[in-house]
């Protein structure tokens, strides 16, 4: 029954989105009021199809019923029942239907939102771009990802498999998808209503204004889904590292970094109607990246960890990525006369100034990041060579770009639009100077060294100095309404960021590992802290044997273990001593053999502060979505439509 | 201001398009592990107690073929080409073409039981062979790598099924310019 | 030329007495003394590794595991690079330095057991083109910013009869 109802609504997706597509098109063309309608209500049979097969599939994981193709490979009756019910996203198929569903949701949020003007061509195109990206996955779910297919069982066939254990051994890893694809799939809103506004011409009306608040949705669920992968990293995989400059990490980021500059340079637009190319060009990248991204991870193509590589799709996406390049870069270039900017920057020292500087920036890093991932692509084809580039090369790099970032972050807040004297800056940017210094002073004093760190510090000070200044004088004038609003969530977004900044920094600079082989009773100094090895501790588990090592750290008692799964698969699981200064992880390096373990610690301070600044940006992005004001002042400035003439001032 | 836009573009597309181009041609899911720095060097040093308490010196054996086969009890392929090796080593007993074993990631027992199970009676080196992995670069199993009498390493195998005696054989009439032995 | 009011400013200019602005120009010099002694201090510490063993972990955090897809040496726990591992501290103790013992492992594994790409020859590119691309973008914001300027965007000037119309409506609305 799973299979049968789950393969009707894959078909019944598909079709529809074929159908509805076909029918606006043509709706478009004749004007037919009667047939748009019946397209939009055929669109909603996608958005019930999605539905109906994530639900199948869950019915079938949550009843085990193996007859399933996907449950055959990936469930299990050991499987306990969240990560039973997060087994849909452990294997392609299954992301590739949450993804659908994702999808359909965003779809029938439109579809609701923008009912009463779906007369108008422009939203309609934008229905029929969703449509578009709707029928590429479904077409997936019909062929190369089809998780509904029928197996019989063998004759001898006890359990599935269940999930890899790495993917059980965390509620965050449950998380990390679902949050991931709420930020993804929640860019191609906002993309759809780029194309539409490009095709139909009219990119002067403020659309791309209009639909900031889902790219601000979908931008916080990112940061959320980012934050809880690295969150996860570093509980679980024993060295103390929570970003690795993986490909797939990488990739995943690329979209975060267009999506960002996005929502900065679109306020450039909102006021002056200006970077129009820039904010195109970035939209349609980040939605771009998220396909190129998927790719990277399918096709396994650049090894990593992450990659699971999956023969048919890989193309199908590489394709994809391709046609949305093409058709992307074809619309801009068309509509190119039609973006060009009413207004100009007249001065680099503004609030224009330091967007496009900003925009310059982002871009940079973007390009930098994908460089580097798949450099090694491009020296296999040009020269047959086999080279690696990893995390040295990738921290050399970026730490110029985040400090640069650090410096605008500090700057931008303060400056005025249009033109800024010296002596404004001076005035304004005092006492976040003062903060910037009094940060390395105070790391100083902590015993932190080292040139590198310590300018991040003092950077970090500043840019948080010019948030809380933007963030006193807004509350001081409006009391609590000084804390939302979009300039006032956005300073709070800032000090998250700061405070990840800051912990990155100090984390990765002041990093301390090693590696001991201890006796029954035998101890160690390490970073100020005494290890003692007390022994081992053995729990038999129905699905693993958890072989746990006890080690003393001045009185705390931490377990770092290796489980031994039944499915003959073994993985270590660290033990983390944490606080609000620094964190010491232990790892169990192997099966102890004899009476001594071996053991890996990681001491870095302030981790807790990354995971900190994590929630902080989303409760950030929450209060920046919120009005500032309940009613527009008359006096607000608007979008200037494009040719208008600026009137000079008669008397 | 159309002219450069166009040009702009132009040159993104050309970019994005080569870019996928790359993408489109690259191999997946090759393990890029594996590597053959080894062959054309001199083997280095290789020596150690073997499971029959003897001592093993690859030095000595110059003059004579070697093959130097690096395997594991968990390791699939070692298992489907053990009984290759056995028939080569029956082949060559009394000559100058030499096999000896390295084990890789496993332990003593284990290794005995692999070699009570399959048969097999050549030196098998178990004890503190970390070094040699290294020297020799190796990074999983099976590999087998072939030895001139000169000492130097000319051939290295690969690969999930491990060599046949044949492979073995056919390389050694190779290399010894069909002479035979 | 009066400056733009910005209505997030409580005091508009600032004021104009001598002794703020003199004030302000001591804070920034203080700061810029302090700033600089505190990097001063900062760049004389040392934030290498301490013991030997943080050595052969930030040594193997540059090598990459043969076996592994993408971690490092000092990330995964499988035979070969617990072997490397081995390796590198007898060789650490030895007295070898970083960059012999990192060529040891190239003369093994090949060029792409090492993380650091090559800064010379065709790979070096990896590490030029971040920096040519941004001093292009950099340049060709600049000169997009100039070609507007020089374009004539026009900067109203407050003529003598602008001012006295604001002067006459302040005296009206008696501020």
């Amino acid at each position: 029954m799973n299979v049968a109802l789950g393969d009707a609504s894959v078909v019944i997706a598909f079709t529809a989105s074929v159908i509805a597509s076909i029918a606006l098109l043509v709706a478009l063309r004749t004007g037919d009021a009667q047939l748009r309608r019946s397209g939009i209500r055929v669109a909603w049979l996608v958005v019930i199809g999605s539905i109906v097969s994530f639900v199948m599939l869950e019915r079938a994981l949550i009843t085990r019923d193996f007859t399933t193709r996907f449950v055959f490979e990936n469930g299990s009756s050991r499987t306990p029942a969240l990560y039973n019910f997060s087994t849909a996203w452990a294997a392609l198929e299954g992301t590739i239907v949450l993804w659908g569903l994702v999808l359909g949701g965003y779809l029938a949020v439109v579809l609701t939102k923008f009912r009463d003007r779906v007369a108008d061509p422009l939203v309609t195109w934008a229905i029929v771009v969703m449509l578009a990206v709707c029928t590429f996955f479904f077409a997936l779910m019909l062929g190369p990802a089809d998780p509904f297919q029928r197996v019989t069982l063998p004759a001898d066939f006890i359990d599935g498999p269940g999930p890899n254990p790495l993917l059980q051994n965390h509620p965050l890893m449950a998380a990390h998808p679902p949050l991931l694809y709420l930020g993804y799939v929640g860019f191609t809103v906002p993309f759809a209503f780029a194309v539409a506004a490009l095709v139909t011409g009219r990119v002067g009306e403020g659309w791309l204004v209009e639909t900031r608040r889902w790219t601000l949705f979908a931008w916080g669920f990112l940061t959320l889904g980012i934050v809880a992968g690295a969150w996860w990293s570093y509980d679980v995989l024993g060295w103390g590292g929570y970003w690795g400059w993986d490909p797939v990490e990488n990739v995943s980021f690329l979209p975060w970094l267009t999506g960002t500059a996005y929502l900065h340079s679109v306020m450039i637009q909102e006021r002056r109607g200006m970077l129009r190319v820039w904010n195109l060009s970035l939209l349609c990248s980040t939605f771009a990246l998220t396909i190129l991204g998927t790719f990277i991870t399918r096709s396994g193509v650049l090894e990593s960890v992450h990659a699971f590589s999956e023969g048919a799709v890989g193309p199908l996406f590489l394709g994809f990525f391709g046609f949305v390049s093409a058709v992307v870069i074809g619309l801009i270039a068309w509509r190119g006369d039609r973006l060009r900017a009413p207004g100009r920057i007249d001065s680099p020292l503004s609030r224009e100034g330091a967007f496009l500087a900003n925009n310059l920036v982002f871009a940079m890093f973007a390009f930098v990041i994908l460089l580097g991932t798949v450099f090694p692509l491009i020296v296999e084809a040009l020269r047959d060579e086999r080279i690696s580039v990893g995390v040295p090369y990738f921290e050399r790099m970026t730490m110029p770009v985040g400090m640069v970032m650090l410096f605008l972050m500090a700057v931008a807040p303060v400056l005025p639009w249009r033109k800024a004297s010296g002596e404004l800056l001076r005035k304004r940017l005092e006492w976040p100077a003062w903060m910037g210094i009094a940060a390395m002073v105070l790391a100083v004093l902590l015993g932190g060294r080292g040139l590198t760190p310590m300018i991040a510090f003092g950077l970090a000070g500043f840019a948080g100095g010019a948030a809380l200044r933007q963030i006193a004088l807004a509350t001081r004038r409006s009391g609590w309404r000084g804390l939302v609003g979009r300039t006032n969530g956005g300073m709070i977004v800032h000090l998250g960021v700061i405070l990840v900044a800051v912990a990155f920094a100090a984390s990765n600079s002041y990093l301390r590992q090693s590696e001991f082989t201890l006796e029954q009773g035998e101890s160690v100094v390490f970073a100020d802290m005494n290890l003692r090895f007390d022994g081992l501790e053995i729990d038999d588990r129905p699905e693993k044997i958890v072989t746990a090592a006890l080690i003393d750290i001045d009185g705390e008692t931490l377990r770092p273990a290796i489980n031994q799964f039944v499915v003959g698969i073994t993985i270590g699981t660290p033990d983390t001593a944490g606080s609000f200064t620094r964190d010491t992880q232990v790892a169990l390096i192997a099966l102890p053999d004899s009476s001594s373990v071996v053991i890996r610690v990681t001491v870095q301070p302030l981790i807790s502060w990354l995971w900190i600044g994590g929630v902080l940006v989303a409760v950030g992005t929450v209060f920046s979505a919120f009005p500032h004001r309940l009613h527009r002042r008359p006096i607000d400035p608007v979008s200037a439509p494009a040719g208008a003439v600026e009137e000079p001032l008669r008397s | 201001m159309r002219r450069p836009a166009l040009v702009v573009a132009g040159v993104l597309a050309l970019a994005i398009a080569g870019f996928v181009l790359l993408l489109a041609t690259s191999e997946t899911g090759r393990s890029s592990s594996v590597n053959f720095e080894i062959v054309g060097k001199v083997a280095p040093p290789l020596s150690g107690e073997t499971l029959a308490g003897e001592q093993f010196d690859l030095f000595e054996e110059r003059g004579n073929w070697v093959v130097i086969n690096f395997f594991a009890s968990w390791c699939v392929g070692c298992r489907v080409e053990h009984p290759e090796l056995v028939t080569f080593a029956d082949r060559h007993e009394d000559d100058n073409v030499k096999l000896v074993a390295v084990m890789f990631g496993d332990t003593e027992e284990r290794a005995i039981e692999f070699f009570a199970e399959l048969g097999g009676e050549w030196p098998a080196l178990v004890e503190d062979t970390g070094s040699i992995h290294i020297d020799y670069g190796v990074t999983g199993v099976p590999e087998t790598l072939l030895v001139a009498p000169s000492g130097r390493v000319i051939r290295k195998w690969v690969g999930s099924s491990g060599v046949t005696a044949d492979e073995l054989d056919a390389a050694i009439e190779t290399a010894s310019g069909g002479d035979g032995d | 030329m009066t400056e733009p009011v910005n209505k997030h400013d409580s005091a508009s200019t600032g004021s104009r007495s001598p002794f703020a602005a003199q004030w302000r120009w001591l804070s920034w010099a203080l700061m810029a003394i302090a700033g600089v002694a505190v990097l001063i201090i900062a760049a004389s510490g040392d934030t290498g590794p301490s013991t030997d063993g943080e050595r052969v972990a930030q040594l193997a955090g540059t090598i990459r595991c043969p076996q592994c897809r993408g971690q490092s040496v000092a990330e995964s726990d499988v035979t070969i690079a617990r072997e490397i591992r081995a390796d590198i501290r007898e060789r650490v103790a030895s007295g070898q330095s970083d960059d012999e013992i990192r060529q040891i492992y190239i003369d093994r594994f090949g060029r792409s057991v090492v993380l650091t790409p090559d800064a010379g020859g065709f790979t070096g590119l990896v590490w030029i083109v971040p920096v040519v691309a941004a001093a292009f973008g950099v340049a060709a914001v600049g000169l997009a910013l100039h070609r507007w300027r020089g374009d004539g965007a026009q900067t109203v000037q407050a003529t003598e009869a602008d001012r006295a119309l604001v002067s006459e409506l302040r005296k009206q609305r008696g501020s």
